[in-house]
């Protein structure tokens, strides 16, 4: 008999559970539609909303309609992408006018009224737009979040404190260094907002007094620095330091701002144990090597690592395109038939393919 | 209702119901576990993304990626994949078209539509493969390389792919499939994000009709006009958005897509390459990274990015979608062979994904199998009632329509993939409890012929998803040679 009770009261469970779940189901597909009809209707008039605010950020009209509450966030969003894009033009008058325009709609007054938000997208968003507007009420809350949200908060509030106060770039670069979760692509446009001669002296400070993981991080962004600052940093860690990986990312940083007497400081660097090293002191020798590097280019043509093979075969290439001659698959030996292939495939790399 | 019960039958069969129930609580209890994780991560995820968009700066610093696409007889495809992944906006990428032995018209629509010229490729051999016959480089698209080689599969494509490929990841997708502009910049992000990330697996959505484009540019996704690519649609959400959203933020994402994903290529190198061995590539390869990672004591991480940018073809008949399924589950069933040392081998994939994997994929249909026969007994001999079982039925069905809403529902507080009326796909998820006994069919003929050891064949012009060299068991093997390098055609 007790199987009999247990059968009953599993029944009796099932029906409730089925009976429990149809109910939910039939809320949840009413729920979805409904929202579904929302989006799209939401969708429709941000459509006609984005539509219409980008010709008034962009100056192509004159009015300035009443926005109305629940219109704000999408011409705050929108106001931040249009800016967004503005700062790599050099226009400074299509970026003051958005500027004006997002004021005259009290864009600003609305971010300020986010940032007492819990949500981290309210606060990004906040952050962004008054970091653009160089509204110093985004002052404390960019420092506080710099180092203390996630991903996208600390990187957005960093930016906003560049933006907002030159004198933080020093603090900046330090979250940069121990922030490895900031995507490199985006910690580039963010340095190119601070000013130069700032950037360069806290990108110097910051390097000397950083540990090998963060001085490899940092010379990433040296591209941002001025060129003098970069070579000037990179070349005294050439150097100086003793790191090979630190030693590979300096010469890596120099190569994009090398000039003709940095061959000398880097050609030792060709016969390094390290290959990175070697690697990186071929970037450089492509644009820089002579005649007189050639056998030991023809010697890095067959090297153990195929990067340094790869690398010394279109140094040699490049070479030849300088100087103009054709010498190059002399300079590696006959028996080794891959270097030699490598030598013609950089050639047909780095020359433009016929078009027949 | 009641019935009496009589010692010792009614007690078996007793045992056999409650166990075949908590088989199915069990089974829905991870269906509904990772669809409420993605509930809970999906929308922050989507709205921090909405504020802070991923856009393409042009940066040097953007980790280079190659693309390799294995080919085989793709001519009424290839071009047009080939035009989205030229299309992708990403500062360092390369695309390398591995044509597998193609019988069509494959090569001839490539160097036709893309102006390819003989390449004196220059390449390592980290995997071995069968023979590459030529490198062609696109005289137009600089960054399009094109490996003709003796077809050998597609984990075979994929290892010349990875030799010849040049940058430090490698996205792997499919010939007969479309890309959003985007793809690289969103499944890049998590590398950055994360250095421990070894791969990232890319949501895919069905693209089988039209796939048409707004005046500025954007791609505005349709929902398919048949049934059953419109239940593929809704499975495929189900899959994407309800499960792999859900096992990712845990790390225990069992499989990266062979149509859709972004490895480190040294992870895949020292894993030994795809295997050529299995009738698929992409969850052997998923679940021997986490083995390798596991064994060596490495922390790592497998992502995954919820954007749909792959929109991919689905068979569109049911001869087709029978051998694609069976295949799958095949391959699944290898898989857990190969692997097995990782059931209950400790951490989330140990302890959740694997038996996820194992008993609620990989013996579904052996457990279905005996549920039916044993109700086919019982009702026979009056063992069970008959409203008992109707009921349980009724219960299947309710948390299938449940689970299948979920997914709508995060679809629709994300991404909302496509962008025609909401009435097919909520159709769709009341029917789908009947596309799914079709699916069981053809799950459990992929369990006989794996446990039968029946050749596999791949024909001519099937569906997406099956165009695989003829293949036949081998016993599993594992050798590497030592690495070499080598020049096309030499």
């Amino acid at each position: 008999m007790v199987y009999a009770h247990a059968f009953d009261g599993f029944i009796w469970a099932v029906e409730v559970a089925t009976l429990t779940l149809g109910g939910v189901v039939l809320l949840l597909a009413i729920f979805v539609v409904a929202l579904r009809l929302r989006f799209d209707a939401v969708a429709r008039r941000r459509t006609k909303l984005i539509e219409q605010w980008t010709a008034i950020f962009r100056g192509e009209r004159d009015d300035l309609p009443a926005l109305r509450g629940e219109d704000r966030y999408t011409v705050l969003l929108l106001y931040d992408r249009i800016r967004g894009d503005l700062d790599s033009s050099r226009s400074l008058i299509a970026r003051e006018h958005a500027d004006e325009i997002a004021r005259r709609a009290k864009i600003d007054g609305f971010a300020a009224g986010l940032l007492t938000s819990r949500d981290d997208a309210d606060l990004i968003a906040a952050l962004s737009v008054l970091g653009k507007l160089g509204d110093l009420r985004a002052v404390g809350p960019a420092a506080r979040y710099g180092n203390a949200g996630g991903t996208e908060l600390s990187r957005t509030a960093a930016e906003a404190s560049l933006r907002l106060s030159p004198d933080s770039v020093g603090r900046v670069i330090a979250l940069v260094r121990d922030r490895e979760d900031w995507v490199s692509s985006r910690v580039e446009s963010m340095l190119r907002l601070a000013s130069q001669p700032v950037l360069d002296d806290a990108m110097s400070e910051a390097i000397s007094s950083s540990p090998a993981r963060g001085r490899i991080r940092l010379l990433d962004f040296l591209r941002c620095c001025s060129a003098p600052a970069a070579r000037s940093i990179a070349r005294g860690l050439v150097s100086d330091e003793t790191d090979p990986e630190v030693v590979a990312a300096a010469i890596r940083a120099l190569s994009g701002v090398a000039e003709p007497s940095d061959d000398a400081r880097i050609r030792p660097f060709l016969l390094s144990p390290d290959p990175f090293v070697r690697l990186a002191a071929l970037r450089i020798m492509r644009r820089v090597a002579s005649p007189q590097d050639a056998p030991v280019l023809g010697s890095l043509a067959m090297d153990n690592d195929s990067w340094v093979r790869r690398r010394a075969a279109e140094a040699l290439v490049a070479l030849d395109e300088r100087m103009r001659s054709s010498g190059t698959e002399e300079t590696v030996s006959e028996a080794d038939p891959f270097a030699r292939d490598a030598i013609v495939e950089a050639r047909a790399t780095m020359l433009p393919v016929p078009i027949s | 209702m009641s019935r009496t019960l009589h010692y010792p039958w009614d007690l078996i069969v007793f045992v056999i119901e409650v166990a075949l129930f908590s088989y199915f609580i069990f089974v829905n209890a991870f269906y509904l576990f990772t669809a409420f994780v993605a509930l809970f991560r999906l929308p922050d995820f989507v709205k921090i993304h909405r504020v802070d968009p991923l856009r393409s700066t042009g940066s040097a610093l953007d980790k280079p990626i190659s693309i390799v696409i294995p080919a085989f007889n793709e001519e009424v495809h290839i071009e047009r994949t080939v035009n989205s992944l030229l299309a992708i906006e990403y500062a360092a990428s390369e695309i390398v078209v591995v044509n597998d032995g193609s019988t069509d018209g494959t090569l001839a629509v490539l160097t036709e539509a893309f102006a390819l010229e003989p390449f004196p490729a220059v390449y390592r051999v980290a995997v071995p493969t069968k023979e590459i016959h030529a490198i062609y480089r696109s005289a137009t698209h600089p960054n399009l390389m094109v490996v003709d080689k003796v077809n050998g599969g597609k984990g075979d494509a994929l290892n010349a792919g990875v030799n010849v490929a040049r940058f430090p990841l490698i996205f792997s997708g499919d010939a007969d499939s479309f890309y959003h502009p985007s793809t690289l910049i969103w499944m890049s992000e998590p590398f950055e994000k994360n250095p421990l990330t070894i791969a990232v697996g890319g949501a895919i959505a069905v693209g089988n009709d039209a796939i048409p484009e707004t005046p500025d540019g954007k791609i505005e996704p349709q929902l398919p006009k048949g049934w059953l690519p419109r239940f593929q649609a809704l499975e495929y959400l189900r899959a994407f958005l309800g499960s792999r959203m859900g096992w990712a933020p845990i790390n225990g994402l069992g499989t990266i897509s062979g149509a859709c994903g972004l490895w480190r290529r040294d992870i895949i190198v020292e894993a030994g390459g795809y295997r050529t061995d299995t009738i698929w590539e992409d969850l052997e390869m998923t679940l021997r990274a986490h083995n390798m990672m596991r064994k060596q004591k490495r922390p790592y991480n497998i992502a995954f990015a919820p954007y749909p940018v792959c929109w991919t073809s689905v068979p569109s008949t049911f001869g087709e979608l029978y051998r694609q399924r069976k295949s799958w589950h095949r391959h699944l069933a290898e898989c857990m062979v190969i692997h097995r040392n990782l059931l209950f081998g400790g951490g989330v994939i140990g302890w959740l994904t694997m038996p996820y994997l194992m008993f609620a994929e990989f013996l579904a249909p052996a457990a279905v199998l005996f549920g039916l026969l044993f109700a086919v007994v019982a009702l026979y001999f009056h063992f069970i009632n008959i409203y008992a079982n109707l009921l349980l039925l009724g219960l299947v069905v309710v948390l299938s329509i449940l689970i299948s809403l979920l997914s709508i529902l995060l679809d629709q507080l994300s991404y909302r993939t496509y962008r025609s009326s909401l009435w097919p796909l909520l159709s769709a998820s009341v029917l789908d409890f009947f596309f799914r006994q079709f699916i069981f069919v053809a799950n459990l003929s992929g369990l006989f012929a794996w446990l039968f050891r029946r050749p596999f064949h791949g024909r001519k012009g099937s569906p997406p998803g099956i165009n695989v060299a003829a293949y036949r068991p081998e016993p599993y093997r594992r050798a590497l040679p030592a690495a070499s390098i080598k020049t096309a055609g030499r």
